[in-house]
Parts: structure tokens; sequence; C-alpha cells
């Protein structure tokens, strides 16, 4: 197991996950986030080929209600 | 009908998905207000809720979304905010806000121009929400936005369109469209913008937290409606005096042959 | 950015003469900006009965936008050259008449003349004649002259927008520039030859003119060639378009009534002092912004009675040949004048009335020249 900052909290996950997996086994479907990975944004496209590091840190957003 | 760079809107109504009691409630809503652009913000993911998701609650190809760039302060702010609504899937369209000041949420006027001259470069259809300024509205015109977003009152305050002289030099300017957003409390202030000539009105709160949202929203839908027609009919100047007409008083001295040349 | 408007004159002409009295009573009791189609009500015959009521109106929102004032100009004309053949004009390069070009020293003694009668605001007009004088020369001349007066304004051939962009640079304020007529098939008869033959490139120029970054663009057309009430729903039309491109920009428009003029082309449509009043009331309820001039071809009597109704702007003590007000030579004048009274008589009577007479408003002074200034 690794060691992950995901939105503020750390999160133990699996050497060899991507980011796409790591997505869905938090309950959320990949076409409706969008996810910054260590300040950058990642591309939809880029989501299963991108392996999740030691230390990495991750935001994972998505739309919520708003005026 | 309405139409921002090029896409076309029937209902002149834009509702905000914020502060809605539940999502259930937020769908028959916005269902009720026959809407088809609804504003969203982009927010981190609760990992704790992961299942509370407006893209299952509402059908983007019935609704669609225009995010904003709320908790922006400044233009950096809101530009990578913008970045990040694309990549979610909220395509290129934005309303852009920038607030620095909490306590108020009035809009940057600095920044949003800035902010706008950034993203147009980048391609997005901007829609920046102002202060009700012309010259702004028309320094954000020139700069490539594709429409303007006065507010007619500070955000959530009810108070209707405070700003309507302002508003109606921003609508006789304006090349883009004029929404009129913020402020808007009760039917009767959208049916005023609307008649004050107000290409759309968008409204949040006052639907959100009505206490019955789903009957609020059609009535809404029944004023932004009623108002536009209203405007498209010519409505009347209000007169100080009767139409006092004393025959050619002033101008007995005109000739009215063919100026003897 | 796209430089003319559409203006459909056939179109334009069917919709004036097709309104009756509720256009007009519904354009008179409207809220709120004025449409084009209102403007064509005002400007219809069915809106001469409402004449008393427009003249109210016009008087009402001058009053508002502009106060008890009326700013006060004079033409200098530099050459009467020209390369056009226009059936209307004195300068027409058909006509045998005798031409001159000042040097720079002639135009600044012709405008000393102008500064010691009390003009401030200087109209310089040549003929359209870019070998006589081109941008850089006229420049020159503005340079010498931009200290002498608080505003200077250029009414030549049409100019890239590089060359007005020099011209404002060296002290220029305003340009103006008239289509002369919006009528497409008239302005092909009455231009007979020359570079103006071309309607559309004509009409491109004033926003040329605003997009240099002039302060102020004049427009015009000249009454007694077409139907007067469809050109005057032309020149709102062209207004409103400049206005929502270039609204830092101010705008006048002129209503010059055809004169006598060498080469004795007479009026091809007639226009009355009435018609003339109603396009000016017209205009103003159209656009309550707009500075309306209305020069020395109208009489006295005419002007005296317009004071205070719409117009904002009246030149004075004007002479139209080149280097008429010192009296140097004997060079053919454009059109005769209406009003020969002088300058300090015009101020009087616009004072008589209870106006103020403004002859200084805008100072170039403040204006951002060239480093070089």
């Amino acid at each position: 197991m690794i060691t992950v900052q995901c939105n503020g909290e750390e999160r133990q996950v699996a050497e060899n996950t991507t980011v796409g997996a790591f997505i869905v086994s938090l309950g959320m479907e990949p076409d409706h986030v969008v996810v910054e990975c260590d300040g950058r944004i990642l591309e939809r496209a880029d989501y299963e080929q991108t392996v999740i590091q030691e230390g990495m840190t991750l935001e994972i957003m998505r739309f919520v209600g708003g005026g | 009908m309405l139409t921002i760079a090029g896409r076309t809107f029937r209902s002149r109504l834009f509702v905000g998905t914020g502060k809605f009691s539940s999502s259930a409630v937020m769908r028959e809503a916005i269902e009720a207000s026959g809407c088809e652009m609804v504003t969203v913000a982009l927010r981190r993911v609760d990992l704790a809720d992961p299942a509370d998701d407006i893209m299952r609650v509402l059908d983007r190809e019935r609704f669609f979304f225009l995010p904003n760039t709320s908790g922006a302060r400044n233009a950096e702010e809101a530009v990578r905010l913008a970045r990040l609504a694309r990549a979610a899937g909220g395509g290129h369209w934005l309303k852009l806000e920038v607030t620095p000041d909490p306590r108020t949420l009035l809009p940057d006027p600095v920044e949003t121009l800035r902010a706008t001259e950034i993203l147009v470069k980048e391609g997005f259809v901007v829609l920046p929400y102002i202060n009700a300024d012309p010259i702004l509205a028309l320094k954000l015109q020139d700069a490539g936005a594709a429409a303007v977003m006065p507010l007619g009152a500070p955000i959530g305050t009810n108070q209707g369109v405070l700003t309507r002289f302002q508003v109606e030099i921003i609508v006789e300017q304006a090349r883009v469209p004029v929404v009129v957003d913020a402020g808007i409390g009760a039917p009767s202030h959208a049916a005023l913008a609307m008649e004050i000539g107000a290409d759309a009105v968008l409204v949040n709160t006052a639907i959100a937290v009505a206490g019955d949202p789903v009957a609020m929203a059609r009535a809404f839908a029944e004023a932004v409606a009623a108002g536009r027609r209203a405007r498209e009919a010519g409505i009347g100047r209000p007169q100080t005096t009767a139409a006092a007409s004393s025959p050619e008083s002033g101008i007995e001295f005109l000739r009215t042959d063919e100026g003897g040349r | 950015m796209d430089e003319r408007p559409a203006i459909d004159f056939a179109q334009l002409r069917r919709l004036v003469h097709g309104c009756v009295a509720a256009d007009v009573e519904r354009a008179l009791a409207g809220a709120g900006q004025l449409g084009v189609r209102d403007l064509a009500a005002l400007l219809s015959p069915a809106a001469d009965a409402f004449l008393p009521q427009m003249a109210h109106r016009s008087a009402t929102l001058t009053e508002q936008r502009f106060g008890r004032t009326i700013q006060i100009y004079a033409p200098l004309y530099i050459h009467n050259f020209c390369v056009n053949r226009c059936a209307y004009c004195g300068f027409s390069a058909a006509n045998r008449i005798e031409r001159r070009i000042l040097s720079a020293g002639e135009v600044a003694a012709e405008a000393e003349v102008l500064r010691a009668w009390g003009i401030r605001h200087l109209l310089l007009v040549a003929g359209e004649a870019p070998a006589r004088l081109d941008a850089e020369r006229l420049a020159g001349m503005v340079r010498i002259l931009r200290s002498r007066f608080a505003s200077i304004s250029v009414e030549v051939q049409p100019l890239s927008v590089a060359d007005y962009r020099l011209l404002f640079a060296a002290g220029v304020a305003g340009v103006t520039i008239y289509q002369e007529t919006y009528d497409p098939e008239v302005y092909a008869r009455v231009h007979e030859a020359g570079a103006k033959q071309d309607y559309a490139g004509r009409l491109a120029v004033p926003a040329r003119a605003a997009a240099a970054g002039m302060r102020e663009v004049g427009i015009g057309a000249l009454l007694g060639l077409a139907d007067w009430r469809a050109e005057g729903v032309a020149l709102g039309a062209h207004l409103a378009f400049l206005r929502k491109r270039f609204w830092r920009t101010a705008f006048t428009v002129s209503f010059p009534r055809l004169r006598p003029a060498a080469g004795g082309f007479a009026p091809l449509a007639p226009v009355s002092e009435r018609d003339l009043a109603q396009l000016i009331f017209a205009l103003r309820l159209f656009d309550p912004d707009v500075g309306l001039v209305l020069s020395t071809r109208e009489e006295a009597r005419f002007r005296d009675g317009m004071i205070g109704l719409g117009p904002t702007r009246y030149s004075a003590g004007s002479c139209t040949a080149p280097g008429g007000y010192g009296h140097t030579a004997g060079a053919e004048e454009q059109f005769a004048i209406g009003d020969q009274r002088s300058v300090e008589e015009v101020c009087r009577a616009i004072l008589d009335r209870g106006f103020d007479p403004v002859r200084k408003d805008w100072d170039q002074t403040f204006q951002e020249f060239e480093s070089a200034a």
C-alpha cells in the first residue's frame, strides 16, 4: 500500500492503482469528476494511464448546486 | 428567441441550482421553471458522500450546464476554476464571477475584466457577473464577452432591480445579451427586468428557499414570459402631465414652402 | 469589425411612407430607447400633425442633455480643388472656377481672423484632392494651429485609419464626413466621376475615423437630393450602428439643405423648413445624446427660431471660399451663405433667447498628443 493526499485526507491505495480505478473505488463516476494531480489538471483520457504514486496530492472535484 | 454565442434558448429564465433543500426538490423546481440553462458550481467532492452527484440528478441533454467560478477571489483563481470546469465536462461556457469580498460577494470589476481577456483567448464563452456598470459592460463586450450579467442587487438580498437606471443604460448600449443576475427576489422583479429590456434573468435563491420552490419556479417562468411580452408590445412612458399640445406653439416661424431656394 | 451598416434605402422609403398616426403615437408614448421603426414613424407624413409635440419633447430632451447652450464653430476652407464631379457642389471638378490652395501661413492667418472673432472650435475644410492636401500636410497645419484653438475638426477626403490616427496625434479631435445621400440610385446619379462614386466605400469612412480614436465623428446627408424622410431613417440607422460599435466616440449629425452653388444645380427633392425641423426633432427623440448641427446655410430667422428646440451646434461668421476671411483672394465659394451675421451677432441672438453660446467646450490641451508634442 502507498499513501496519498486526496481532498485533504490521507488515503491508503494499493500499488499500481490508476486514477480511474481509484475514482470508481470511491463510489464516483469518472465521467462526472475532474482530477487535479499535484496541481495539474488531468485529462479524462489519461485517467486509465495515470498510476497513483506514493505521496501524490489528488484533488477530485465535480459540479454541485450553485447560482 | 434568445441567442448567446450562436446557441438559442426558448426560455429566458436561467435557474441556479444552489441552496435547494434536496436534489429531488431542485429537479422538480427546475423542470417546472421551463428553463433550458442552469448554473452549477465546481467543488471538491465530499468523500463521505460520493453519491451526491448533480449530474445524476439533471439530464444534461435537457438542461445546459453553465459552470460558474464561484469562490474565485481574483483572475488567476477564476481562470483555474474555468479550466477545471472545462475538464470536468462543463463545456467551454462559463459564468465568470470574481468576488473578493466574502461579506457582500460583490464582483471585482478589474479582475473580472482581466479574467475575461484571458479566458476569451483560451476559447471560453464568457458570461461575466458584474455590478451594473455600463462602462464595464462595454469593455467586457469589447474584450469578447458573450453576454453580460449585471446584478439587480447584491446576491441573495431579494431586493429586486435596485440598479434599474444603470441596467437600462447597459441594455441600450449592449451588442451582446444582458442577463440580470442576483437580487431578484420575486416574480415582479423578474418581470421588471424583462420590461426594461433584459434578455434573460438568472434566479436561484428566490426559488430555492421559497415555501414551495416548484410553484415559485412556475411563477418566475410566467413573470419572465409576461415581462418579455410587455417589452415586445411596447410599454408607455409615464407622463408627468397630461399631453399638452397647444397647437403650433413655438414652431410658428417654420416655413412650409420649399424654402425659396 | 464591420464598418458599414446594412441600409436598404428602398425598404426604408416604404417603411417611412407606410406609417400612420397610430405609429407616431406609439413612438411618442414609448418608454426607453426608440428603434428605427419609431424613427420612421416620426419622420413619416403622418407625424406632421404631431410636430408641436415633437418640438416640445425634443426641446425637453435637448435641455436635459445639453443644458441651455449652443456650441459655436466656424469652417476654414483650405482649398477648393476636387477630383470628384458631384452635380450639387460648387467645387465639382466639372466647374470652371478659380481654384486656390492656402499655404500653411495663409491658413494660420485665416485662423487668426476667426480667433479674433472669438471662434475657438475650428473646422478645417477642403475639397477632395489628396495630391494637394494629404494627411501629413494637413497634420502639419494642425500642429501650427492647435495651441490657438480649443478643438480642431476636419472635413476632407476619406482617409485610412492610419491617416486618421496621424491626424488625431497631431491634435485633430473630430472628423466630419457626409454620405451626402443614402439613396444608392441618386448617389450614383449625382456623383458623376471621382473616388467618391464608391457608395459602399464612403459608408465605411465614419467607422474608420471612430476606430482611429477620434473624440467626435460627424455624419450627414445633403437634403434636397433624395426623399428626405427615408434619408433621415438611414441617418438614424447609421448613427445607431456607429454608437453600438464605438461607444468612446461622440457623434453629430448635420442636415445641410442644398443651396445655390456654382454649376447651377437645383435641388432634386426640395425640403422645407418645416420638413427640416421634423427631421431634427425626430433625430433628437431617437438619440437624446447626439449633437445636431445647424450651419449658416440656413437663414438667421430659422436658426434663431430653432434655438433650444434640438440643435446643439451652430456655425457662425462662415465663409466657404478659401482665403475668404482675410479677403486675400477671390476664390470661388462652395455654397452661398443664408445667415450672413457676424459671430458676435449670432452669439447675441443666442444670448437674447436665454441660451449660452459656448465658444470653447473641450480643450485639446487635455488630448494626449504624440509624445513629441
